[in-house]
């Protein structure tokens, strides 16, 4: 296999044009609106379709690295629950993904004049995947307790009359793992809960085999997903952060798709090169 | 709680009993073709380039726990360990988690000692980096860079991180060779490496490299097993086409499917 | 009953005696394991593997209900079996046993960087970074959560939060660990470029017919190519299906969803098989003492 890309000169080039690609439209302010998929409308959907007295159930599993795709997806969901005034509790089993969600939930629920433990709560960073799962069916309260700040679960209204999995309305984990195999093993499947799925791009093709069979009844592919979700919410014209970013990534895809091009025609050419000599 | 109903016990017992009958079939002596898997193959000409560089190899065992895919892949890390031991060449290897790292260490120095070389064995070789994902990519770039490594192996399951670490083998020339069962991340390594082995094959490895027949005979079972579940996979196929899906035989059979 | 002495909350001097028996048995149970013979050890190992394995085995195959009493007047249908209330006191054995590896990393990493640093060997930079990093943050880490531990209100979180060391663990939490994180993860875009140039090259009909594919998918996954490249096909007549999110679906509902299926059939049966060769003792390798 060829070492490289034949010199360091062209690396930097098409690096140079990538982030020109990347950063370019934020100066430009352009935005272009979303055409909203079948799998984001479904979670959508869905989301919509949780009656008042169910609670909706956040995991959000990413760290710092991936914050790129899911935070804005996080921020979609959130901005809909809170708009709808949908109950929900965040929660995760990688410790950084819940306090990326409270400090969203913070400053949209200024927003939307959502208060903490009225219409949200943050039961914060679980470690045992399987045993926490499995204890959520029967006893919610008793497997959280409290909130990540220790505040009794018993004193949030927001809790109110949500016992076990039959209480649940809707799970949508935010990861960029696997982890949502866990849920829907071990929660969703066993308490016939509704799971919706907000993965980063990489992971939506493993996906849908499991949309096909109805275990998981919708999903935000990625960045795309989240301005798609975005513009449901707010309307095609919104410029939150998923749709104005989407301009980057649409750049992006333009450029990879040129340079492949070019190294093609630039291939081609160099073999005709060396035929005719 | 999730239990087994009726259908999956069966074919779980099917599948056992398949892979079962075909490893004591094997252990009688009945001979057992599998076919070439050009990226196994190529692991002895990765190691024999790193000894001819006299450079060192660096051996990725995933970012998995201590689960069928880590152990998996620390059996192909002590066949490499092995063959480096043979040659004189030093193998790195970084792990992600904690619960891992004993056992690697004890792995990698069980094959030095193997092959007669025990004081070949160094401890700092086998380092745990960080339990976090970008962490460990940053670290095994940084070691990759600064050992100036010749051959790269990255076996077990990777998530994101394996174009970086893909793609930083490419920048310093070092051959690669890749095996996961992670389906998303195959095309990464594809593109990034130069031999990739895929999904399933992985399972492959240790009978492939060791050929020893108790291996063999759970690869051939394994595949006789997923013969029996397209078989059934085509039974009903036809039965949903030809009564419908609504029929109760399907909805009964769905429903059974769906356990307890 | 004995389940239940075990796994009991404890508190205070209590919970301290505890855990000093726990490691005094443990202690005498290493030393008495030492003494046997090396073929006694290796049968011990593989009882206890079969055990293991077979508790969750049997917890998963035998059905609700089995060995456990009816349920009563007014009670839902029994759910588990009388393995079932066993898995979570088991599955916190594991967690301790990675909570204690946690430990073993750091000092692995402490011994690695520590000889380059003692002896100023070439990258010495590096491993004066490392025990930096980690004196710092832990101590920074520990000093905001004991701060944190009799917090109960939004006001007081937000004077610890505000607090010198609140401000310091947001610098080195969210000022470098967050965006050393993000742009690790961000080289991924340019990898990706360098990747694409150099691999897609038009080798072959299935090289084509994959990069054309690549093409569909890409660009009916951003705004750009649905907005403006066939934006303008109306919806709802039979040439609709030439909209490029159309056929982005298309192939990833269909080719892609069967390919990916028979991929997860295929690792799920190697799963089976390497996951029956441990339980059974049957792998082969330098675990078990057998020659490659």
């Amino acid at each position: 296999m060829e070492a490289g890309l034949g010199s360091d000169r062209t690396r930097r080039t098409l690096y140079l044009l990538l982030a020109a690609a990347i950063a370019l439209p934020f100066f430009a302010k352009t935005v272009i609106p979303p055409v909203v998929g079948r799998e984001a409308r479904a979670l959508y959907e869905a989301v919509e379709s949780v009656p008042p007295n169910k609670i909706i159930v956040l995991s959000l599993e990413f760290e710092a690295g991936t914050i790129g795709e899911n935070l804005p997806q996080t921020r979609a969901l959130m901005n809909h629950m809170m708009k709808s005034g949908k109950r929900f509790a965040i929660m995760g089993f990688d410790p950084m993904g819940p306090v990326f969600g409270q400090r969203e939930a913070e400053d949209l629920a200024k927003r939307w004049n959502r208060p903490y433990g009225k219409y949200w709560v943050n039961w914060g960073y679980k470690t045992a995947v399987v045993q926490t799962l499995k204890a959520m069916i029967r006893d919610i309260p008793g497997t959280m307790v409290t909130d990540h700040r220790g505040t009794p679960l018993s004193k949030l209204p927001v809790m109110d009359g949500i016992k076990d999995a039959k209480d649940v309305g809707l799970i949508i984990d935010v990861t960029p793992s696997a982890l949502y195999e866990a849920w829907m093993a071990y929660f969703a499947g066993p308490g016939g809960v509704k799971m919706g799925v907000a993965p980063t791009a990489v992971m939506v093709s493993d996906i849908f085999p499991y949309l096909d069979s109805g275990q998981i009844v919708g999903m935000l592919k990625g960045l795309a997903g989240a301005a798609q979700y975005e513009s449901l919410v707010f309307g095609r014209d919104a410029r939150e952060r998923g749709i104005t970013w989407m301009t980057s990534v649409s750049m992006t895809h333009i450029l990879i798709i040129a340079l492949i091009i070019l190294g093609n025609i630039l291939e081609i050419a160099a073999r005709r090169r060396r035929t005719a000599t | 709680m999730q239990h087994a109903s009726l259908t999956i016990a069966i074919l779980e017992a099917l599948a056992a009993f398949i892979i079962l009958y075909k490893i004591l079939s094997a252990k009688r002596g009945r001979e057992l073709f599998i076919r070439r898997i050009p990226g196994l193959a190529a692991i002895d000409e990765a190691i024999g380039r790193a000894t001819e560089m006299g450079r060192p190899i660096l051996f990725s065992p995933g970012l998995a726990g201590l689960d069928v895919t880590t152990l998996q892949a620390l059996s192909i890390a002590a066949y490499v360990a092995r063959m480096a031991a043979r040659y004189n060449t030093r193998v790195i290897v970084p792990v992600m988690d904690p619960a891992v790292y004993p056992v690697a260490e004890e792995v990698i120095r069980e094959a030095y000692a193997a092959e007669g070389r025990p004081e070949l064995f160094n401890p700092d070789d086998i380092r745990f980096l960080s339990d976090r994902q970008f962490a460990y990519a940053s670290g095994v770039v940084g070691i990759m860079n600064r050992e100036k490594v010749a051959a790269n192996f990255f076996f077990g399951y990777f998530y994101a991180e394996s174009l970086i670490l893909g793609e930083a083998g490419t920048q310093i020339g070092a051959i690669q060779v890749a095996g996961t069962p992670a389906t998303t991340q195959l095309p990464f390594f594809i593109v990034s490496c130069d031999y990739t082995i895929l999904a399933e094959e992985f399972y492959a490895a240790t009978a492939y490299l060791s050929r020893e027949p108790i291996l063999l005979g759970s690869l051939v079972g394994q595949d006789w097993s997923k013969v029996a579940l397209a078989v059934f996979i085509v039974v009903g196929v036809l039965l949903s086409t030809l009564l419908g899906p609504q029929s109760p035989v399907i909805t009964a059979l769905t429903a059974q499917l769906g356990g307890g | 009953m004995f389940l239940s002495f075990l796994t009991a909350p404890r508190h205070g001097t209590q919970l301290f005696l505890f855990v000093l028996g726990a490691v005094l048995v443990f202690a005498a149970v290493m030393a008495a394991l030492h003494t046997l013979p090396p073929r006694a050890k290796r049968w011990l190992i593989v009882a206890c593997t079969f055990v293991a394995g077979l508790f969750y085995l049997l917890e998963f195959m035998l059905p609700p209900g089995t060995l456990m009493p009816p349920p009563g007047p007014g009670e839902g249908p029994v759910t588990d079996n009388f393995l079932s209330r066993y898995v979570e006191p088991v599955g916190y054995v594991t967690q301790i046993i990675a909570a204690v590896a946690i430990g073993l990393g750091v000092i692995n990493l402490a011994r690695v960087n520590s000889a380059p640093l003692l002896r100023f060997r070439p990258g010495w930079q590096n491993s004066l970074a490392f025990f930096t990093g980690l004196i710092v943050m832990l101590v920074v880490g520990l000093w905001r959560w004991k701060l944190l531990l009799n917090v109960t209100t939004v006001a007081q979180e937000k004077a610890v939060n505000e607090s010198t060391i609140g401000s310091l663990y947001r610098f080195l939490f969210d000022g470098l660990y967050s965006n050393l994180g993000g742009t690790v993860f961000a080289l991924l875009a340019f990898y990706i470029v360098s990747a694409s140039y150099r691999a897609f090259r038009l080798r072959s009909a299935e090289a084509t017919l994959m990069m054309i594919t690549a093409f569909i998918v890409m660009l009916g996954n951003v705004p750009v190519g649905t907005a403006y490249l066939t934006g303008w096909i109306p919806d709802g007549h039979w040439y609709s299906f030439l909209k490029v999110e159309h056929m982005s679906d298309w192939i990833m509902n269909t080719p892609n969803m069967a390919a990916q299926r028979a991929l997860i059939f295929g690792i799920m049966m190697g799963v089976i098989a390497v996951s029956l060769r441990i339980w059974l003792s049957l792998e082969r390798g330098r675990f078990f003492e057998q020659e490659l």
